[in-house]
């Protein structure tokens, strides 16, 4: 056995109950490593082609990475690979914590759930003891409604604090193509993933085990370990410890990227209202930090009751804050806090449902939805009450007609909608833009545009050269995306924080010498970076099969400046440009096919694509 | 503090203040001139004293009693300015203090300190691990006139022979810390930047035609965090002058932001939100809007 790895994966399949235990093979772990390369080899393989994410035969993967259980800060995290309902394109996401070391000591690689229940269970996945590792399913019943923490509190309260759990909330079993899936209060936010979970009919996965994977070199890993923590501490990662990603929230709006009533501006005039203690919108109460974390970029905020009593902390990120807050053109911290604390008690994903809110704010605007006496509320920017209620009333058993407007997401809803409308439903493939106002970001556009799982932030890191001296022409803006978003897909692959990324001075080579030095395997700086180029391809592959097509890889028609009145300002012209490049770069064709040869290559990974 | 018998001093002041762009021993540092500073400073230790000015030097008006002498020929270096001071100083001054009129701190008990450890030798000249400080020692008249002569004949300029081929002692700046505790008599003006330092920490008021310009600096995260504040305004010409003037107004910035004397590697200056300064020379402008920012923007 490769120490870091168990070699095997776990495939249950839900509707005959049968689970079993696909092997790895050595040739694999060394091209895709774990986490989302491994993810999205187990997805390819196990569904077929133009499944229905929502269908028996989607597979939801939940990926265990080579470093988890090493002292290797941050790195106790899992991926969440899955089709998503609101794209119909893969959707990877990271979640972390104790989860992810209790998966893992299953004694598995990582755990492929597929099939669908008949009743609301609880699945159980028991790897302790001598005896094989077996499951068990519990009726969900009692906690039908439950939000995911209370979930998770209730099962280990009964079942014991041995098992680690990830639930869903409402949204999850309502199966909102938005729906997030959770462990303690981390959410895998994008893409309707707890939608997934929730179409199979279970509310809750708890985990347990005792198997341990052994490292090849438990002292060289040390010496790693101990050195990434030292530089966890240092001003590289003074932003998460000490603020938070709600740090972003001025610098954005001071480089017009803020995206304000749904990206029709770039800077936010009440944005300091949102900032008043320590640059955050509340008074920090607490810090939090997952497992095996030196960093602690977790920041927990007062929120008041109506009696204006401090009664629960909120955890706050920036893509909550400016989707829930800016985006909806809502200055009040308390309605940021509340509508946040909202989304994460349903189990819904800040950065579409905002982003789909202030779509619909901008219809409403615009007069292509009939402010008529059917609608009970009317979201308006600036409203923060009307946020609420509007999230309220679309997880309620009758929700109005703009409330079930909101359920399908912008891009969907601009489809019933009509009239244009999609101009301006700020998505990409489906997915809600994080936010990053592309306008100037063109490095940002471009990474979103093109990325896989739609308008992300996570799986690429292009907002990064637009932050830095970069070379503008297309060319180098493309090669320092795919550099980026190479570098992404190994973080996501091994897994490691990407709040670390700033202490490595040679992000590859490191990266090599802690994988060489947990699995024994001889990693090469040279080679991680084909391995990240094959993770990259794969999930393109996957979207190929599952109906890709280039007209995709593009961003609303709002965004592109329409006169230039500024040169930095995007223009369709020059995004199509960033893509060729981008395409050229990838060894793509010019309008972004996987070329044979790279195909092949993928198949012999023994993942089955068809694709066009 | 009492003036030392047999004990002289020479100031050299026929520089040509080239990067300065300005006559040095005429700068105004209070209510005097660069070179009356000096004088004054050095009038409390030494019996006597000689100023070494270029040919057609102005000077401000100096009281009689000190003698001023003129190199025949301007600017040959320091070696030649000491040779004119060495020569006319008189003969009841056994051993000399030599500064130039650029460091306007010195502390007369460091140079009490420089004396008294000169006893047995020809010289004394501080070093501080990287540079040693000619125009910071105490001399020995005769000896040291007759080595000038022979360097200067031998076209060998640099005071440092001085150092090598006589009977000398050097001291390590960190000994003489308890004299004078911050360095000070150490730190001397080639720029504008360095006066309007030393004029700062002096807390004395910059004269107008050499102001900085105003620039306006924006904090953003960790250091607004720290600062308190949003902005501020302050005078710089480039980037070095902004981080020392960051560090006197900030000091809690030291450490997390502002290292060695330069921002972290972790951190970084914009002019507005498109131009990334990164050479620390790079001219600043009145008016220029500087953000301080995380290279980890994002994420
Ligand atoms: S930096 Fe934050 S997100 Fe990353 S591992 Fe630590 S606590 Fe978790």
């Amino acid at each position: 056995m490769i120490p870091g790895y168990h070699g095997k994966y776990l495939r249950l399949d839900l509707s005959n109950k049968i689970m079993d235990f696909p092997e790895i093979g050595s040739d694999i772990y060394s091209q895709v490593i774990g986490g989302v390369g491994l993810g999205v080899w187990i997805l390819t393989r196990e569904t077929p082609a133009g499944y229905d994410p929502l269908s028996p035969d989607a597979a939801l993967v939940f990926a265990l990475s080579p470093l988890v259980g090493t002292p290797l800060t941050t790195s106790a995290k899992f991926a969440v690979i899955a089709k998503s309902p609101l794209t119909n394109r893969i959707c990877d996401a990271m979640c972390s914590s104790h989860f992810a070391m209790a998966a893992k000591k299953v004694g598995v690689d990582a755990i492929c759930i597929k099939g669908k229940l008949e009743e609301p269970s609880i699945l159980f996945i028991d790897g302790t003891g001598d005896e094989p590792i077996r499951f068990s399913l519990s009726t969900a019943a009692p906690y039908l409604g439950d939000t995911a923490a209370e979930t998770e509190r209730k099962i280990r309260l009964e079942s014991g604090t041995d098992w680690q759990i990830i639930s869903i909330g409402l949204a999850g079993e309502m199966q909102i193509p938005f729906a997030t899936l959770s462990h303690d209060g981390r959410h895998a936010g994008r893409g309707g993933l707890g939608a997934v979970l929730g179409s199979k009919n279970i509310k809750a996965i708890a985990v347990r085990g005792d198997k341990r994977t052994n490292m090849a070199n438990p002292n060289e890993t040390m010496k790693i370990a101990r050195s990434l923590s030292e530089r966890s501490f240092t001003p590289a990662t003074a932003k998460y410890r000490e603020l938070g990603t709600v740090a972003n929230l001025l610098v954005f709006n001071r480089f017009e990227s803020l995206p304000t009533r749904n990206f029709q501006e770039g800077s936010f005039l009440e944005v300091e209202s949102l900032t008043q203690h320590d640059l955050a919108p509340a008074r920090k109460i607490a810090k939090n930090s997952c497992a095996a974390c030196t960093i602690g970029c977790e920041h927990i905020y007062s929120l008041k009751s109506d009696k204006g009593e401090n009664t629960k902390g909120v955890r706050m990120e920036y893509e909550s804050l400016f989707a829930l807050g800016p985006l909806c053109g809502i200055s009040d911290p308390e309605m940021v806090l509340k509508a946040s604390a909202l989304c994460d008690e349903f189990g819904l994903d800040t950065i579409s449902t905002g982003g789909t809110i202030a779509f619909l704010m901008e219809c409403l605007d615009k007069r292509f939805i009939p402010q008529g006496s059917d609608l009970n509320i009317t979201p308006k920017f600036g409203d923060g009450e009307s946020v609420l209620s509007l999230i309220h009333d679309m997880m309620s058993p009758n929700p109005s007609e703009i409330a079930q407007l909101l359920k399908l997401g912008s891009r969907n809803a601009a489809h019933q909608i009509g009239q244009n409308s999609i101009a301006f439903a700020q998505q990409v493939k489906g997915l809600e833009m994080p936010g990053y106002h592309p306008r100037k970001l063109h490095a940002m556009a471009l990474g979103m545009a093109v990325g896989s799982r739609g308008a992300d932030h996570n799986r690429t890191g292009a907002y990064e050269v637009d932050f830095s001296e970069h070379d503008r022409s297309a060319h180098s803006v493309a090669l320092a995306v795919i550099e980026t978003e190479d570098k992404a897909a190994i973080m996501d692959s091994l897994i490691l924080c990407k709040f670390i990324r700033g202490v490595f001075q040679d992000f590859f080579q490191e990266s090599a010498e802690m994988l060489s030095a947990v699995t024994g395997s001889c990693y090469t700086k040279d080679l991680l970076i084909e391995s990240a180029k094959l993770i990259v391809r794969m999930r393109k592959a996957f979207n190929q099969r599952e109906g890709w097509s280039p007209e995709e890889d593009a961003l609303p028609e709002s965004i592109f400046a329409q006169d230039s009145k500024e040169e930095s300002y995007l223009t369709k012209t020059r995004l199509e440009d960033l893509i060729k490049h981008y395409n050229a770069g990838r060894g793509f064709s010019d309008d972004g096919w996987l070329s044979d040869l790279q195909m092949q290559c993928i198949s012999r990974l023994g993942s089955d694509h068809s694709t066009k | 503090m009492a003036v030392i018998p047999r004990f002289g001093a020479i100031i050299l002041c026929g520089g040509q203040s080239r990067r300065m762009g300005f006559s040095k021993a005429l700068l105004p540092f209070g209510k005097e001139t660069m070179i009356e500073n000096a004088i004054h400073i050095l009038d409390q230790i030494a019996s006597e004293i000689v100023v070494v000015a270029s040919p057609d030097q102005i000077l401000p008006e100096i009281t009689s009693e000190i003698r001023i002498v003129r190199d025949p020929i301007a600017y040959q270096g320091p070696l030649t300015g000491m040779q004119s001071g060495l020569r006319h100083i008189s003969d009841q001054i056994d051993s000399v203090f030599i500064t130039a009129t650029d460091s306007p701190l010195l502390h007369p008990e460091l140079i009490l300190q420089l004396f008294k450890q000169s006893e047995t030798y020809d010289l004394i000249m501080p070093f501080d691990g990287k540079y040693y400080y000619p125009l910071t020692s105490v001399y020995k008249v005769k000896p040291v006139l007759e080595k000038v002569e022979q360097l200067i004949r031998e076209d060998r300029h640099r005071p440092f022979f001085l150092m090598e081929e006589l009977h000398s002692k050097t001291i390590h700046v960190n000994e003489l810390k308890e004299f004078d505790p911050y360095l000070d008599s150490f730190r001397n003006i080639n720029t504008p930047v360095d006066y309007r330092n030393i004029l700062r920490i002096s807390s004395m008021t910059i004269p107008e035609e050499f102001h900085a310009p105003a620039v306006n600096v924006e904090f953003y995260g960790v250091p607004r965090l720290i600062t308190k504040v949003a902005n501020a305004t302050l005078e710089a010409e480039n980037l070095v002058e902004l981080i020392s003037e960051l560090s006197r107004n900030f000091p809690e910035l030291k450490g997390p932001v502002i290292v060695n004397e330069t921002l972290h590697p972790a951190y970084r200056f914009m002019r507005g939100t498109s131009e990334f300064l990164m050479d620390l020379q790079t001219p600043l402008v009145a008016n220029d809007k500087i953000l301080i920012l995380a290279v980890d923007a994002g994420g």
